[in-house]
């Protein structure tokens, strides 16, 4: 019944002519075309050769000592954790390893290269490697070795689009096996290298080369094949199940993995049997109280989420949310509280979110009883004294911190600062105005000030006997920050969603909770990602001002490991290549982190609507 | 006029709407019954659209009355929601949503609104995209379509929640002249069934084969109304005449 249009297809009879191309086309228009440009190429670029001959002599300089980073490599990651439990730590960057391998395979972050843009960034690392070679200060045999490498990277690609011709463009390869030589090669030198080894425990002058501990390099080669492994299975898994369901599940895995690492793991607690198995009261019987909620809660959400109640069922919510909030006044288990409060979010979304199908309610249902079953672990978990004996305030420091401290305080934030965002811009004046309040209010105060205010002044508010640690004060604290800042710059994104999508999704009938949650968050999100990964990089260095309220954080072990191993000892000078090392580390981080925002940012396909 | 039979869906009494000091209403009094198509037609800024946004309540009306299948507009949020779910709207600018399929668009509202199984939706979605004739691209985002491909979509989209009423807010106006014809074609055919459906455009073509009736719209109010034959033929209105001289 329609007209379907129809285009004439006539080819053009020859192929269309090739632009004019080259390297000296190219440095004819880019770098020459004026004589005034020439001159300024000719100049910019004697300064850029002078600046990186010194700054090259600087980092690899026959002064330099590395031995610093070697022998306190563990104190960097993580602080004074005891030796005979570093399984723990392995263990948990396995689980992190695998369920990376997984995700990188499952979201095809990568996708596929053509071998036209392989070859070419083969030979620009070569390029780069000769330019290295030829500025910095290495002995001539390693200036040879490091020649010749370049020179058989750029040949070898030469050669191998030579031979593949036109199909170069169309050849494609698995981006993720080229970016897996990066690791396997550091696998690799694992075992080649060779370190500066004390001779003996305290004497920091007499020093030898010497290979990498089996203790290190045997579990950091199980981690690469780890990861391998993981990659590989998501990559079978892609074919024999739903993509949702597989992204869903991971998702999961993900926010279930990080309390899982930090709390039960690295922090071993021992638990109190008598409290958790005891005949329910308000201060004991943490299972049966579970199983209370589980049930009970499964049997209000159903009565609450099914079609014939309607909406009208949110004030039973609302009331919960009064119960909830209430409970934190009066005596009793943390856990109740948390329970009352889970339950009255649910009993809110239930109405809106259930569906009236048997299999969503059912759906819904199953997240409550794992939301109470989770909520309970943790509880438990965190109730029981740690047994890794640490005589600092925290039983893990270091780099290891600073990632539990980035990690949970971006997980953390985010639905906090969308909740912000969503005040700021609500039609509700009173709520507008809370949330104005808060953001100016967070926003117009350093974030060292927030720091130390977490540590002072918060535990005069809090109710008797209840005490936090210096880290969950700092944690709190990182997330109200973040979140004041997430909020700005996802209230961006809420103004560039355009009154049609919201007039749209009412003339359908939707409420303002499904539109806001189905239409307006997805794109408001996806328009402000680079702005959003700014904040999460941010907010990871930040961590490093921790150190303000005595946490040692990676950058606080980095400066402070020093003053024992240069003879004869200059504190100025010996703090050089620790810093150097945690600047590497800290770029290493944020720089992968902006690369992968930037290709999610082209998958997502931002400003292409 | 239209006497007051019980298939009156659709009663407007004095209908007034301000934005600010400009009265963009200035009392619009109408009734429209079941399977009735209207044309609303008139200069830019004769509050035509204004008029049947107020039908579904994206716009508030300050006075007089609007009852919609027996459902009086108000400000209780329960009975707006109600009623927008019987009455589907197309717009302009297509408003499809950019960042779901075509088939997550059309399932979304039947999903969460009706709260239909997903198999069912699915089911209906594939039916009504193959209705406006492009069920290969359910796949597809908005961003992938051409502007009719999209304004068809749309149309699906609305049909979706099996709506008694479908309001049209110049749905061709955004379109390239090769694309109208198809999503005119598809209003037609929808006309044909048997849908309620108020048409606001320009197409003069379409007003005089498929409306019922036409209302001329001027002014913030109903100039003059009837059959198509009487509204191209013999206009008594001045004002209409001028309207139809400079069009025709």
């Amino acid at each position: 019944m329609t007209g379907r249009i129809v285009l004439p297809d006539t080819e053009p009879e020859r192929p269309p002519e090739p632009p004019p191309h080259g390297p000296i086309v190219w440095a004819h228009e880019n770098l020459f075309s004026t004589v005034a440009s020439g001159i300024l190429t000719v100049v910019v670029g004697t300064l850029v050769v002078l600046f990186l001959v010194g700054v090259l002599g600087f980092i690899f300089g026959a002064d330099r000592r590395w031995d610093a980073v070697f022998f306190n490599t563990r104190l960097m990651m993580t602080q004074a954790y005891p030796e005979d439990q570093y399984f723990r730590v392995w263990l948990s960057l396995g689980i992190i390893v695998s369920l990376t391998g997984l995700s990188l395979a499952v979201w095809q972050v990568g996708g596929r290269v053509s071998l036209n843009r392989i070859t070419r960034l083969l030979s620009s690392i070569g390029a780069g490697l000769i330019g290295l070679e030829v500025l910095g200060p290495f002995s001539i045999r390693a200036r040879v070795i490091g020649i010749l490498i370049g020179l058989v990277l750029i040949g070898g690609s030469y050669l191998v689009k030579r031979a593949a011709g036109e199909r170069a463009k169309q050849e494609t390869i698995p981006l993720m096996a080229i970016v897996g030589i990066v690791p396997a090669l550091g696998v690799v030198a694992l075992y080649v290298l060779r370190i500066p080894t004390r001779l003996a425990e305290d004497n920091y002058a007499e020093q030898v080369l010497a290979p990498i501990a089996n203790s290190t390099r045997i579990p950091i080669t199980v981690l690469f094949v780890v990861g391998v492994v993981a990659y590989s299975v998501g990559v079978l898994m892609l074919d024999r199940m739903p993509n949702a369901t597989a992204r869903v599940a991971l998702v999961g895995l993900w926010v279930l993995s990080l309390p899982a690492i930090v709390l039960t793991i690295l922090r071993d607690p021992e638990l109190d049997y008598d409290k958790i198995l005891a005949i329910p009261g308000f201060q004991e019987g943490y299972l049966w109280w579970a199983v209370i909620f589980a049930v009970g809660g499964s049997l209000l959400i159903t009565y609450l989420g099914s079609p014939a109640r309607g909406e009208g069922g949110r004030a039973i919510g609302g009331l919960l949310v009064v119960v909830a909030l209430a409970s934190w006044g009066v005596s009793m288990l943390v856990l109740i509280r948390l329970f009352l409060l889970f339950l009255a979010t649910f009993a809110l979304a239930a109405p809106t979110f259930g569906g009236g199908e048997g299999r969503a309610r059912a759906r819904i249902v199953g997240l409550w009883v794992m939301t109470v079953a989770a909520a309970a672990y943790f509880v438990v978990l965190v109730s029981g004294p740690s047994t890794v004996q640490v005589q600092t305030t925290f039983f893990i420091g270091g780099l290891f911190l600073s990632f539990i401290l980035a990690i949970f305080g971006i997980v953390l934030s985010f639905p906090l600062g969308v909740l912000f965002a969503l005040g700021r811009t609500s039609s509700m004046p009173i709520f507008r105005l809370m949330c104005v309040a808060y953001i100016e209010v967070v926003r117009g105060v350093p974030f060292i000030t927030w720091l130390l205010t977490a540590i002072i002044v918060f535990p005069i508010f809090l109710p008797l006997g209840v005490q936090v640690s210096n880290v969950v004060a700092v944690l709190v604290m990182t997330v109200l920050f973040s979140a004041a800042y997430l909020a700005e710059n996802v209230r961006g994104g809420l103004q560039s969603v355009s009154g049609g999508q919201i007039e749209a999704a009412k003339a359908l009938g939707m409420t303002t909770a499904q539109t806001t949650v189905f239409i307006i968050l997805p794109q408001a999100l996806r328009a402000v990602i680079p702005a959003l990964v700014g904040q999460v990089i941010g907010t990871f260095k930040d961590t490093s001002l921790v150190i303000i309220v005595g946490l040692f954080d990676f950058l606080a072990i980095a400066r402070n490991v020093i003053p024992n191993q240069r003879v004869p000892f200059n504190n100025l000078d010996a703090l050089t290549e620790p810093l150097m090392y945690a600047a590497l580390v800290y770029w290493i981080f944020t720089f992968s982190f902006s690369r992968a925002s930037q290709r999610l940012e082209k998958k997502l396909g931002v400003g292409e609507r | 006029m239209a006497d007051l039979g019980q298939d009156d869906i659709i009663i407007c009494e004095g209908v007034k709407k301000w934005f600010g000091d400009f009265q963009a209403l200035t009392g619009v009094t109408t009734r429209i019954k079941e399977q009735e198509v209207v044309v609303v037609i008139g200069p830019s800024g004769s509050g035509k659209s204004t008029f049947i946004r107020c039908i579904n309540r994206l716009e508030a009306h300050q006075e007089g009355t609007i009852v919609v299948d027996g459902i009086e507009l108000t400000n209780d949020l329960r009975n707006i929601e109600k009623i927008r779910a019987e009455v589907g709207m197309v717009f302009q600018q297509f408003n499809l949503f950019p960042h779901l399929t075509v088939l997550d668009n059309v399932t979304l509202a039947p999903l969460w609104v009706r709260k239909t199984p997903k198999g069912e939706s699915d089911a209906q979605a594939m039916q009504l995209l193959e209705r406006v004739g492009i069920p290969e691209q359910a796949e597809k985002y908005p961003g992938q379509l051409s502007g009719g491909q999209q304004q068809r979509v749309a149309i699906a989209r609305a049909l979706a929640m099996n709506p008694k009423i479908m309001l049209f807010d110049e749905p061709t106006s955004a379109l390239d002249p090769e694309m109208i014809k198809e999503v005119l074609d598809v209003m037609k055919e929808l006309a044909q069934s048997g849908m309620t459906m108020i048409v606001v455009t320009h197409e003069m073509g379409f007003a005089r084969e498929v409306a019922d009736r036409v209302l001329f719209f001027d002014y913030g109010t109903i100039v003059e109304e009837g059959t198509p034959e009487h509204f191209f033929t013999s206009p008594e209105h001045d004002r209409t005449k001028l309207f139809l001289s400079q069009i025709l």
